[in-house]
């Protein structure tokens, strides 16, 4: 295979991490943060609620600055490389690290980090949203109240 | 005794449970999967269906053929009438020619699923292991994404059916109603609406119908409770509805509209719309054509709006019974100021070589476009092994 050839085909096929359950963690403790990023895995993968590929901005720049898949050490080296360089992929003046220790998110151009819920809650003040959980654990469902209102019914109806 | 009445009544072509059944004159998903709108675990029929139909075969079916045990839960035992069990184990291997990590086995599913069917009641529950990236289903608490595995429950709902059980009201946790309901659930138009069947359901109620013409269902989104806090969690309607042109050619409608106070993705209020239309079409026996187009809409008031699209299409060609060669050809772009739009071409097989055993693989060649990087390209080959209890 020629040089040209195989620097094609390493351009060509660039590739993505697997998810890697462990990052969201690892950010937090190497950076000394109160809390994960609250995006979570959504942090990098942006899919379906953090699910698929990792292919936002700031997964891309640490994938640039050496992150490999399910390496925690490679992490805390982009982390290190990316906060020496003032990388910022979201280009809003505000660096990925700075951002991430200041709880705003690295993917969106803009500071804020939400609106404490509903529409219309644009401009001014800067709210920091707590950390997205997964598990039952993060909330009572009321999915289950509505299975237990709905056996009334059922035995009612087979009552008739 | 009843099956084998039933599937030699009904004769129809080659299939399993996929949009791609349209090309055996299967055009309603509710007769042979339990959920109404497809996907998931097969009713008693579909069972029957899958193992005289879809299996893989040299000879042409006899059209008196009995239904074989191997239809049976686990192969062999069979249930009474009221209680339908079953499962869905899926593993293989994701292969890229990456210098660290060129292979890198997976557990896709682990799932069980329990049917009771009492009259016109039915109960359902799914339940199993997911690894990684089954986040949004996990039932653990406070798993926060840093677990390897996780116990999820992707679907629990109870449901009631009438009108000659064309009508089926239901609450729990549901599957999305929208679009095609392809097994490809990593693909654009899966993912950038997130309605996959593999984390992406949500807890509401839904009425559906069911008849040889129409096909549809409306669902009331109250959020996914296995995710927290409660801003996080998406509200609104999801819808579809289908016609039938002819017995062979299928067009249907899809809309979402769901409002977060804060959106996994980018942490802002957004309400985010997703409406298209979607076709599925049998020129012949052998081939089917699916086709899905969505316009895209996020609306955020601490940003400026966004619209983008996902799109896909593919032909699906059965080279012969129980073997299958898809072509895929998919676009999206999230208005987020890509340079241009993701593109991507799949070139997968399926071989159904075994009763309820499928050999699968996938080429998967994407270009990729992201705000703030430029445009490269992504190859993946995945290889998986299916069984269905």
């Amino acid at each position: 295979m020629s040089i040209r050839t195989a620097t094609i085909l390493s351009a060509l096929f660039a590739f993505t991490a697997l998810a890697s359950p462990d990052y969201p963690g690892e950010i937090q403790t190497h950076l000394g943060l109160a809390n994960i990023p609250p995006q979570s895995c959504t942090l990098c993968h942006p899919g379906a609620t953090g699910s698929g590929t990792a292919t936002s901005p700031f997964a891309r720049a640490l994938q640039m600055n050496g992150l490999t898949s399910g390496n925690a050490a490679s992490l805390r080296a982009a982390l290190d490389a990316m906060e020496t360089a003032g990388t910022d992929s979201d280009g809003d003046g505000v660096g990925d690290v700075a951002e991430l220790r200041a709880g705003t998110n690295p993917n969106v151009a803009d500071q804020m980090t939400g609106t404490g819920g509903g529409a219309g809650g644009g401009g001014g003040s800067t709210v920091v949203l707590p950390p997205l959980t997964y598990g039952c654990g993060a909330d009572v469902s009321p999915g289950l109240f509505v299975l237990v209102a709905l056996v009334p019914l059922i035995r009612r109806r087979f009552a008739r | 005794m009843r099956f084998i009445l039933l599937v030699t009544v009904l004769l129809a072509p080659a299939a399993w449970a996929f949009p791609w059944m349209v090309k055996h004159n299967y055009g309603s998903c509710a007769v042979c999967h339990v959920d109404p709108s497809g996907s998931g675990q097969l009713t008693p029929y579909g069972r029957a269906q899958a193992d005289v139909i879809v299996r893989w075969r040299t000879q042409p079916r006899n059209d008196e053929e009995e239904v074989p045990k191997s239809a049976n839960f686990l192969w062999f035992l069979e249930l009474p009438e009221f209680l339908n069990l079953s499962g869905n184990a899926r593993g293989g291997a994701l292969i890229r020619p990456s210098p660290t990590t060129p292979v890198i086995p997976l557990i896709m599913a682990a799932d069980l699923y329990a049917t009771v069917n009492i009259g016109p009641v039915v109960g359902h529950v799914t339940t199993g292991v997911g690894v990684k990236n089954a986040g949004p289903a996990g039932i653990l608490p406070q798993c926060s994404g840093q677990c390897n595995a996780q116990w999820t429950a992707r679907e629990f709902w109870v449901g009631a059916k009438f009108a000659e059980e064309a009508v089926m009201v239901r609450a729990g946790r549901i599957n999305l109603p929208f679009g095609l309901r392809n097994n490809e659930h990593t693909s654009f138009v899966r993912q950038t609406t997130r309605t996959d069947v593999n984390t992406s359901q949500s807890v509401g109620a839904s009425v559906s119908y069911n008849s040889d013409v129409v096909r549809g269902e409306v669902m009331g989104l109250l959020g996914n409770f296995q995710l927290g806090p409660d801003i996080y969690r998406e509200r609104g309607y999801s819808a579809f509805a289908e016609y039938s042109l002819s017995h062979n050619a299928y067009i249907g409608l899809s809309s979402l509209i769901a409002h977060a106070g804060a959106d996994p993705e980018t942490t802002k209020a957004t309400t985010r719309h997703a409406h298209g239309m979607f076709a599925r079409l049998a020129p012949t026996q052998k081939f089917a054509i699916l086709a899905e187009a969505d316009f895209l809409l996020w609306q955020s008031p601490q940003l400026l709006d966004r619209i983008g699209f996902a799109a896909m299409a593919q032909g699906d060609f059965e080279i012969m019974n129980g073997l299958h060669l898809m072509l895929m050809l998919e676009g999206q772009h999230k208005g987020a100021g890509q340079m241009g739009p993701e593109l991507g071409a799949w070139v997968s097989g399926a071989w159904y070589f075994l009763p309820h055993v499928e050999l699968r693989f996938d080429h998967i060649l994407r270009r990729r476009s992201i705000a703030g990087v430029n445009p490269f390209f992504e190859y993946n080959f995945v290889i998986q092994l299916h069984f269905f209890l």
